[in-house]
């Protein structure tokens, strides 16, 4: 069995506390100020189902709370955006869309690109250090 | 409250130029395929869910992901929004 990294491995803080309160929750007459959580977080590696990839550089994701309490993480020039009901969640599901992306515009061939697809690949090129296939038992 | 059933999603996603991709777990990606190729544009779609019909949270997250609004992704897979202007608001929008 192939030790898999998590996205909470990114945090120094257990997942449940890595949701800092930014806010303490205020009583303004009816309203009450909404819990804030973390706006960016930074990955190293990013581990999909079947690949490990190590960036150039850390990756900045932006992390984005909505009204009824979903994340969502993405990032500013690759196409990925994640989505869960917690900050691990969504960070999961970045993980996976990334991989997503990649086998379809990286590991294939690039002559069956649409200009987009061809921007996207050189972004990856350009995030990604090297890409290990993991070998999973499930 | 938007009532979209997964089927009907699907089905549409494929009429209107997504091809699936190989699934990850309980989810298959829908990506968009132009004259031009294959695109950036994925959406992912879940078959965990016990119910046919797309929560709100859902219809809203694969708007967000299709680059449209969600009245917009509505008339995608209810039929106004065509593939051609599908397209045109794409290509608008700087994602194709």
């Amino acid at each position: 069995m192939n030790a898999r990294l998590t996205s909470a491995d990114r945090f120094d803080l257990p997942p449940d506390e890595a949701k800092v309160c930014l806010f303490s929750p205020a009583d303004l007459g009816t309203r009450q100020l909404i819990r804030m959580g973390p706006r960016m977080s930074v990955a190293s590696e990013i581990t999909g189902h079947d690949h490990r990839f190590v960036l150039n550089a850390p990756l900045k994701i932006d992390v984005a709370y909505d009204e009824e309490g979903s994340v969502c993480t993405s990032h500013k020039v690759l196409p990925v955006s994640g989505y869960g009901a917690s900050l691990k969640e969504a960070l999961e599901d970045f993980d996976v869309m990334f991989e997503v992306q990649w086998e379809a515009l990286v590991a294939c061939d690039q002559a069956n690109l649409a200009p987009s697809g061809l921007r996207a690949r050189n972004a990856f090129l350009a995030v990604v250090k090297e890409a290990e296939r993991l070998i999973v038992n499930r | 409250m938007v009532h979209v059933k997964l089927s009907d999603v699907e089905a549409a996603l494929r009429r209107k130029g997504f091809q699936s991709e190989k699934p990850k777990g309980d989810h298959t990606y829908y990506r968009l395929y132009t004259e031009a190729g294959k695109t950036q544009v994925t959406t992912k779609v879940s078959h965990g869910a016990k119910s046919e019909d797309l929560r709100d949270e859902l219809v809203s997250r694969m708007s967000k992901q299709l680059f449209l609004s969600k009245a917009e992704f509505v008339d995608l897979v209810t039929c106004p929004l065509s593939k051609e202007r599908l397209v045109e608001l794409l290509t608008e929008r700087g994602h194709l």
